[in-house]
C-alpha cells in the first residue's frame, strides 16, 4: 500500500476530490499571478529588458491556464502531460525572467518565477501521484538552481551562488515535497477506506442478492402457477396426453416463451431515458459502474427529456446523450468529473446539452 | 475522442461489491484535513532543512557572515512542526510546549540575524526570519484542531511576528514589515475557510451517485439472476410444453413422467435460486451420455473429458447446464442418432465442442423467441466469462464450440 500511495493519484481513487481541488487550482493560479505582478512592481529597477519579461509573463499565463483547464471537471482527469507542461512553461518563465534582469539581479528573493512555479506545483497535489510530483519538482528545482547560480555569478553577488540557488530552488523543492505528501496521504487513506469497507460492501451485496432472489422466485412462481404448473401436474396425474393436451401445451408454451423473451430483451437504459435508440442492445455491454454513472446523469437531468443512442465505433461502443434546454436539473461538476473518470475521454458539453462517451465492447 | 483506457477505470468487482468509486462525504473532512496537515508539515520541514543547509554553507564558505549556531535554532521549530503533525490529540499543555518551542526558536533566530552580517542588513525581513515565519504559519494551521486551521494560521503568524518584533526591539535589529508571510498567513487561512465550501460543492451529488450505484447494482443482480432462471425455465417447463405440443395423444412413458416431474420440481423451486448444484455423481461426461440416451442419441466423448468435473463454479455449473442443453438440442432437432463431445484444455481455458452431422440450421435465421441457444447456452456461458461459437448450415450438421476460462 505504501508504494501504491506514491504511484496512484488521489483523483484516480476519488474523482470528486478533484472537483474540490478545482477551487484551489484557481486560487494557486491567481496567487502565482499576484506574486509575479507584486514582485515585478516592487523590484522593477532590477528588470532592464522588457521583451524577456513579457515573455516570462506569457509563459506564466500559459502555465496558469493549463492549471485551470486541466483541473476542470469536464476535462478530468488532470494528466501527467498537463503537469509536465506546467513545469516546462514555468521553467521558461524562470529563464526569461533571469534574462530580463541578467547582471542586475541584486535581490534573488524577489524572483517571482520560482515562487510561481512553487505555487503551481502545490496545485497539482490533489491531482497527480506523489512520485511524479517529486520527480518533476526535483528536475525543475535543479534547473532553477542552475539558472540562479548562473545569474548570481553574472550579477557579481557578494555571497556564494549556491546560497542564492537554495533561496530560489528551496521553496520549489519544499512545495513539491508538500504536494507529494499531500497526494500520498490522500491516496493512503482512500486505499485504507476501501480495504476497511470491502467486507461491509460484500455483505450488502449478499443481502441485496437474497432480496433479489426472493423477489424473483415469487415472480417465477406466479408466472408458473397460474396455468402451466396446474396443467403439467394434471397431465402427470392423468399419466397420458389426451386430445386437448397438445393444443393447451402449445398455447402455454407460446405464452411462456413470450414472457421470457420480453424479459430477456429488456434493456436497463430503457426505463431511465425518455427515448432510447439501441437496436443492437449495446447498453447491456456497460459494466455496473458505467451504468451507475450514466444513471446518475440521467436522474439529474430527468426533467429535461434525455435521449440516448448507442452505436458501434470500431471495437468500442459510443453512447450519445442529449437533452432539452427546458426543464429542471443540471449536469453538476461532480457528475462531469465522474463521467470523465468512468469513461476516460468522454466529451462532456453541458452548454451544448450533449455528452458523447465510449466504452469497451468486451463484456 | 481519446479511446485510450486510462488506469482511472477500475475493473468491475468479481464479487459485485463495487461502490468504492464514491468516497463518502462523512470521510472526506478528516481525510482532507490529514492530507493538508501532512503536506504543510512536510513543506515546513523541507524549508527548515534548506535554511539549515544555507546556514552551514554560509559558515563554511564565508565564516563570520552568519552565526554558526543558526541551524541549531531551527530545531525547536522542526520539533514543533512534527508535533503539530503527529501529536493527536494535542493536550493544552502540548500547545504551550509547541508555542514555547516556536517562541524560543524565533528569539534565537532574531539574535542570530542581528549577529549575522548576511542577515542584519535586511532587518527583520531577512530570508531566515521570513521563511521561518512561514513555517510558523503552517505549524499553527496544522496544530489547530478547532477552527480547521484558520485561527492557527493567523495565530502562528502573530506569534512569530510578535516574537521577532519584541526581540528585535531589545537586540537592536531594525523592524521591517515582511509582506510575504502576511500574504501566506491570509492565504492559508482563506484556503482552510474555503475547503468546506469547495467540498460541499464537489460532494453535492454524492447522495445521488450512491443511490444510482445501489439501484444499478440491484438491477444488474436482478438481470443476471433473472436470465439464469430464464435459462432454467427454458430447459425445463418450456421444453416439456414444447414436447407435449407435438406429441400424439397416449400414455406417458416412464421417462416422460420422470422428466415432467423433475421439471415441475426444478422450475417450482428453481435450483439456481437455492444455490443448489445438479448432482453429478458419475461425472459430467456420464451425465451427458445419459441425457443423450434418454433422447435417443449416442454421445461419444473425446479428449480430456475428466476435466469437465474439475471446473469450479460458477463456470462449472454454467458449462454443465449449457452442455446439457446442447445435447438436448441435438436430440430434438438434429435428426441423427449420434453426436460427439470433444474436450480440450489449454493453460487459461477449457474448450468443449459438441458436433452432430444432422440437419443443421441457419444460425442467422433462428427466430428471436428461441431461447435455447441464446439463453440456455450462450447467455449462461457468457455470464461466467466464457464464449460460444456456432457453426451450422442446413444439411451440414452443427458444431457448438464453448470456451470457459479456467480458475473462474
Amino acid at each position: 500500500m505504501i508504494v501504491a500511495a506514491y504511484r496512484i493519484s488521489p483523483q484516480q481513487l476519488d474523482p470528486l476530490a478533484g472537483v474540490t481541488a478545482q477551487a484551489f487550482a484557481w486560487v494557486f493560479a491567481f496567487a502565482a499571478f499576484a506574486t509575479a505582478a507584486g514582485l515585478s512592481l516592487v523590484h522593477r529597477v532590477e528588470y532592464h529588458d522588457l521583451p524577456p519579461l513579457l515573455g516570462a509573463y506569457t509563459a506564466l499565463a500559459a502555465a496558469g491556464t493549463i492549471v485551470i483547464l486541466a483541473s476542470s471537471p469536464r476535462r478530468a482527469p488532470f494528466t501527467w502531460r498537463a503537469a509536465g507542461s506546467i513545469h516546462v512553461f514555468c521553467l521558461a518563465a524562470v529563464f526569461l525572467e533571469a534574462a530580463a534582469q541578467w547582471g542586475t539581479n541584486t535581490a534573488v528573493r524577489s524572483d517571482w518565477a520560482p515562487l510561481a512555479l512553487a505555487l503551481l506545483v502545490m496545485a497539482t497535489g490533489c491531482f497527480r501521484p506523489a512520485f511524479e510530483i517529486l520527480g518533476m519538482t526535483a528536475v525543475s528545482a535543479l534547473c532553477v538552481a542552475a539558472v540562479t547560480i548562473t545569474g548570481a555569478a553574472a550579477s557579481g553577488s557578494p555571497f556564494p551562488p549556491v546560497i542564492y540557488a537554495g533561496l530560489t530552488a528551496g521553496p520549489i523543492l519544499a512545495a513539491g515535497v508538500g504536494a507529494a505528501v499531500f497526494s500520498a496521504t490522500l491516496v493512503r487513506r482512500l486505499l485504507r477506506w476501501r480495504d476497511a469497507t470491502h467486507g461491509v460492501r460484500l455483505e450488502a451485496v449478499e443481502r441485496m442478492r437474497l432480496r433479489v432472489r426472493d423477489d424473483l422466485r415469487d415472480e417465477r412462481l406466479t408466472m408458473i402457477e397460474g396455468e402451466i404448473g396446474p396443467f403439467l401436474r394434471e397431465v402427470l396425474a392423468l399419466g397420458e396426453a389426451v386430445d386437448e393436451t397438445a393444443e393447451s401445451a402449445r398455447r402455454l408454451a407460446d405464452q411462456l416463451r413470450q414472457a421470457l423473451v420480453h424479459e430477456a430483451d429488456g434493456v436497463w437504459l430503457d426505463g431511465i431515458v425518455a427515448a432510447l435508440n439501441d437496436d443492437a442492445g449495446l447498453a447491456a455491454r456497460m459494466d455496473e459502474t458505467q451504468r451507475a454513472a450514466v444513471e446518475a446523469v440521467c436522474t439529474a437531468l430527468a426533467d429535461r427529456h434525455v435521449r440516448a443512442s448507442l452505436e458501434r465505433a470500431g471495437r468500442r461502443i459510443r453512447l450519445l446523450l442529449v437533452w432539452d434546454r427546458a426543464g429542471r436539473g443540471r449536469l453538476g461538476p461532480e457528475l462531469q468529473a465522474m463521467l470523465r473518470h468512468v469513461f476516460p475521454g468522454a466529451r462532456v458539453r453541458p452548454a451544448a446539452r450533449r455528452i458523447e462517451l465510449e466504452f469497451d465492447d468486451e463484456s | 475522442m481519446s479511446t485510450a483506457q486510462s488506469p482511472e477505470v477500475r475493473p468491475p468487482h468479481a464479487d459485485g461489491t463495487g461502490g468504492d468509486w464514491i468516497f463518502p462525504l462523512s470521510e472526506t473532512a478528516a481525510t482532507t484535513r490529514a492530507a493538508l496537515v501532512s503536506g504543510a508539515s512536510a513543506l515546513s520541514l523541507v524549508l527548515l532543512a534548506v535554511l539549515a543547509t544555507i546556514g552551514v554553507v554560509f559558515t563554511v564558505t564565508q565564516p563570520g557572515s552568519m552565526v554558526p549556531w543558526m541551524p541549531l535554532a531551527l530545531i525547536p521549530l522542526a520539533a514543533g512542526s512534527i508535533a503539530a503533525w503527529r501529536w493527536e490529540p494535542i493536550p493544552v499543555l502540548g500547545y504551550f510546549a509547541i508555542a514555547l518551542a516556536a517562541i524560543g526558536s524565533f528569539i534565537a533566530l532574531t539574535i542570530a540575524a542581528v549577529e549575522s552580517p548576511a542577515q542584519a542588513f535586511a532587518g527583520t525581513a531577512g530570508f531566515v526570519l521570513s521563511m521561518t515565519t512561514n513555517v510558523a504559519v503552517l505549524m499553527g494551521a496544522a496544530s489547530d484542531r478547532w477552527t480547521g486551521g484558520i485561527a492557527g494560521a493567523l495565530g502562528g503568524w502573530v506569534l512569530a511576528e510578535g516574537t521577532i518584533a519584541i526581540t528585535a526591539s531589545f537586540v537592536g535589529l531594525p523592524y521591517r514589515l515582511d509582506v510575504p508571510p502576511i500574504a501566506i498567513a491570509l492565504g492559508v487561512a482563506l484556503g482552510y475557510a474555503v475547503v468546506p465550501l469547495a467540498r460541499a460543492r464537489a460532494r453535492s451529488g454524492t447522495a445521488s451517485l450512491e443511490q444510482a450505484d445501489r439501484r444499478t447494482r440491484a438491477r444488474r443482480l436482478r438481470e443476471v439472476e433473472g436470465r439464469e432462471s430464464i435459462a432454467v425455465l427454458h430447459d425445463t417447463l418450456l421444453g416439456e410444453l414444447a414436447a407435449l405440443a407435438v406429441r400424439e395423444p397416449g400414455p406417458l412413458t416412464d421417462a416422460e413422467r420422470g422428466r415432467l416431474a423433475a421439471s415441475l420440481e426444478s422450475s417450482a423451486m428453481l435450483p439456481l435460486l437455492r444455490n443448489e448444484r445438479i448432482p453429478l455423481a458419475a461425472g459430467v461426461g456420464a451425465w451427458l451420455v445419459s441425457i443423450g440416451a434418454a433422447g435417443g442419441i449416442r454421445i461419444k466423448l473425446e479428449g480430456e473429458v475428466a476435466t469437465l468435473d474439475d471446473v469450479p463454479d460458477p463456470a462449472g455449473s454454467a458449462l454443465r447446464a449449457a452442455l446439457e442443453q446442447c445435447v438436448v438440442n441435438v436430440a430434438r432437432h438434429s435428426g441423427v442418432a449420434e453426436a460427439w463431445v470433444a474436450v480440450g484444455v489449454s493453460d487459461a481455458e477449457l474448450s468443449v465442442t459438441v458436433v452432430d452431422e444432422g440437419v443443421g440450421f441457419d444460425p442467422g435465421a433462428v427466430p428471436h423467441d428461441r431461447l435455447g441457444l441464446s439463453e440456455s447456452v450462450q447467455g449462461r456461458v457468457e455470464r461466467c466469462g466464457g464464449a460460444v461459437r456456432v457453426w451450422s448450415s442446413p444439411g451440414a450438421g452443427t458444431s457448438v464450440h464453448i470456451t470457459v476460462p479456467l480458475g473462474v
